[in-house]
């Protein structure tokens, strides 16, 4: 039959595909970050109901981003969306010190599932315009990544609503993705 | 005191906070499953549009008649309940984050939901100005005080109105049960309509009367509409309830939508490996006809509308299920394994189901094959069978089973080569389909396509009749000379072959889907539809035709709107099958 001729084309240019999932606690920014990359513009967004999805290509690099609501009563669901995904954006709103136990728990449920082991995983310490914001240091520490050594893992610091270490952050992740 | 229209109303939101949320239910519970229905009434994508209207179904999980439940669709505690759902987002800068996501939905057990659509908006609109309960309790005892007093038709009549155009068939009736509102003496005025009812065996009701009411009647109404009014909130919020529809036929959809958007203009063979229960004709049997199979044989089937508003995708659902009952007036059990809308929340519990149709827009489900047997993509229009679906290869029994010709090109549709074909594959569901798009093309209504659809399945449940009498020596789904007393006396009811070698080459033909539907609730809620219809002809002689065709007509109800049908329609795509 033969391959598609998209997929030959990518073949030959080094064209790679990554499924990419971010969640995060709700209002952490995981939309505006997804908007950002997308359209190179800071949107107004409001919560999410149920998810985004956006196709964002950045260095021949196709990312297949999902953006999944972030609320209590609907993290429940995220689990649906493991099977497939190559990396993990977990966002944390670096002011929000309150939640950010909460924020670790959640990550590290995520993370302990089966479908999710060979994931890479990228943190945004999002909001780092804000004053008071934790540091990615200090957001490395607060979520015990330390223990975490079976997997590449990469804290950046990021301001989705400038833009700032986003594309880092995707640079990052094009460059560990194992090739399929 | 009589039924209630609506039953519940319910109101969830998204709270920024904590996500989906039921908020409401009046004037009971109607579920603990607080979670799942505040996920399916803030569908996928809510926050992208300024509203959405779903359809969702609820309490199907009701024991079936045969494990013990005596009634067949009365009286059950727990009736299946259509909802009808608004969601809508407000934009409101002054507000946390921006927006406030609400929905309110009216559960009932009418299948004319879409009607309630007008008097849902103003509700909702008033909820987001004062988010009381009162708002819902304003409009649950708004809707159940419409008045709805309904001419009493009978099957043959509803039959008979909905292939009619004329707007003032049956208009005696109306008058007659607008009579009883107000009784007035009255006398007799449309004689040429009893003629015509008299030849079909229908008896029209009291003698039609000239009462004070009949002049407004006549003006500009149309009979397949009963018109009332509900008040909510001092408005007077005009009704068309729609008095012709079928049984499981629910709410507002076009059969034709469906139909167009899955037939590709030029059809290819499909590639997915043979499956008896859905390639009726092999490689080249058209995706509706496969549609047709999946929901004859209880397949999974989804509608995918990825990023389309969730009422896209409920509408597709309504019409798959007209589709496979033969326009809701054939065969039964579509709806309640029919999920119009549903999402990650819900597919813990689709996965328990055996069969379903579901609809949804989170284009995750086309990457999960192992959740469904049949996708449905309404945005390429292209139907997919799972790589993981149970594979069903022909069995060696059916002689013609598996044996399709691959190297036959595809000219099917082109009409010259068509009927030339070898015959030994083509059960004649390419030709059927060939005459519903042509009738399409040359812009026949939404009735006439369903009407043709309803024949089809009939057809098809008549040859399963046949069938099971071949291969088991007996059917229960079926009228013959052991199971009917005097049968050659009152009956004519089936089908009719021009030669013997027709007949054994056309049940070969549609053994294998005829042997998947047998597995399936349609089947067996025919069985039992049957047991009673045979019943009652067993008591024939103690009982008036009249009294029968009232109450147990499914089957005579077929025939009869056959007769009809191919008198009506010059392209009647059934060959022979008559009524004696």
């Amino acid at each position: 039959m033969g391959i598609p001729l998209s997929k030959a084309i990518a073949k030959i240019f080094g064209n790679k595909e990554m499924r990419i999932l971010m969640l995060g606690l709700d209002a952490a920014g995981k939309t505006t970050i997804l908007y950002k990359l997308k359209l190179n513009q800071s949107v107004t967004t409001i919560p999410t109901v149920g998810f985004n999805v956006e196709t964002v290509v950045y260095k021949n690099v196709k990312f297949n981003v999902w953006d999944v609501g972030g609320q209590d009563k609907i993290r429940p669901l995220w689990r649906h969306y493991y099977t497939g995904t190559q990396g993990l954006i977990f966002v944390i709103d670096s002011q929000d010190r309150d939640r950010i136990d909460e924020a670790r728990q959640e990550l590290h449920r995520i993370i302990s599932d089966r479908e999710m082991k060979d994931c890479l995983l990228l943190v945004f310490a999002n909001k780092q315009d804000l004053p008071g914001a934790m540091t990615p240091a200090e957001v490395t520490e607060r979520l015990q990544l330390h223990t975490m050594r079976e997997r590449p893992w990469y804290v950046h610091p990021s301001c989705a609503t400038t833009g700032e270490g986003l594309f880092e952050g995707l640079n990052w992740m094009s460059q560990n993705v194992k090739s399929k | 005191m009589a039924p209630q229209h609506v039953t519940t109303i319910l109101l969830a939101e998204f709270d920024i906070d904590q996500g989906s949320v039921l908020t409401h239910q009046y004037p009971t519970n109607i579920t603990s499953d607080n979670h799942v229905l505040a996920e399916l009434m803030l569908p996928d994508g809510a926050h992208l549009r300024p509203a959405d209207w779903t359809i969702f179904f609820l309490n199907q999980t009701k024991p079936a008649p045969w494990n013990g439940n005596k009634a067949l669709t009365d009286n059950v505690e727990n009736p299946l309940l259509y909802v009808l759902n608004l969601v809508r987002t407000n934009h409101d800068a002054s507000i946390r984050r921006g927006a406030a996501v609400k929905a309110m939905a009216i559960c009932t057990t009418r299948q004319y939901l879409h009607v309630y659509k007008p008097v849902l908006l103003l509700a909702l609109e008033n909820y987001f100005k004062d988010p009381s309960i009162e708002v819902l309790k304003a409009l649950y005892e708004s809707v159940n005080s419409m008045e709805l007093n309904p001419p009493d038709l009978s099957p043959y009549e509803r039959m008979i109105l909905r292939s009619s155009d004329n707007k003032e068939l049956f208009i005696e009736k109306f008058e007659a049960a607008a009579g009883e509102e107000v009784p007035t003496p009255t006398t007799a005025t449309a004689s040429g309509k009893v003629d015509m009812a008299h030849g079909l065996g229908i008896v029209v009701g009291q003698t039609p009367t000239q009462s004070s009411t009949a002049p407004a009647m006549a003006k500009n109404r149309d009979c397949q509409f009963y018109e009332t009014k509900v008040v909510y909130d001092g408005i007077k919020i005009p009704i068309r309830v729609p008095l012709s529809i079928n049984l499981e036929e629910i709410g507002e959809f076009s059969l034709i939508k469906l139909i167009t958007t899955f037939s590709p203009s030029s059809p290819s063979p499909s590639p997915h490996p043979f499956h008896a229960h859905l390639d009726s004709n092999g490689p080249n049997t058209h995706p509706i006809m496969l549609l047709m199979n999946a929901l004859l044989t209880g397949k999974r089937i989804i509608f995918l509308g990825n990023g389309h508003p969730a009422g896209d995708v409920a509408n597709f659902v309504l019409a798959a299920c007209a589709l496979g009952s033969g326009s809701g007036g054939v065969l039964r059990g579509f709806p309640e394994r029919a999920y119009p809308y549903t999402n990650l929340a819900g597919i813990d519990h689709l996965l328990t189901c055996k069969g379903f149709i579901a609809g949804v827009t989170n284009q995750l489900f086309e990457d999960r094959t192992a959740w469904w047997d049949v996708l449905c993509n309404i945005d390429t229009g292209k139907i997919t069978v799972s790589k993981d679906i149970t594979p069903m290869p022909a069995s060696s029994s059916s002689q013609n089973g598996g044996h399709y010709d691959d190297t036959r090109p595809t000219t099917l549709f082109s009409g010259a080569s068509a009927t030339q074909t070898s015959g030994k594959h083509d059960n004649g569901d390419n030709e059927f389909m060939a005459d519903i798009l042509s009738a399409i093309q040359a812009h026949y209504g939404e009735m006439m396509i369903r009407a043709k659809f309803q024949d089809y399945v009939t057809r098809f449940v008549q040859l399963a009749s046949q069938f099971e009498e071949q291969t088991y020596g007996q059917t229960t789904i079926g009228i013959n000379r052991t199971n009917t007393p005097e049968s050659a006396k009152y009956l004519g009811t089936g089908l009719v072959f021009t030669d013997e070698s027709s007949r054994a080459r056309e049940i070969a033909a549609n053994a294998n889907r005829i042997e998947g539907w047998r597995g399936t609730t349609s089947y067996k809620y025919l069985q039992e539809t049957g047991k009673v219809y045979i019943r009652s002809l067993n008591r024939f002689e103690r009982n008036t035709y009249e009294r029968l065709a009232r109450e147990y007509a499914l089957q005579e109800e077929n025939s009869i709107k056959q007769h009809y049908f191919d008198r009506l329609s010059a392209s009647a795509s059934s060959v022979g099958s008559a009524s004696a």
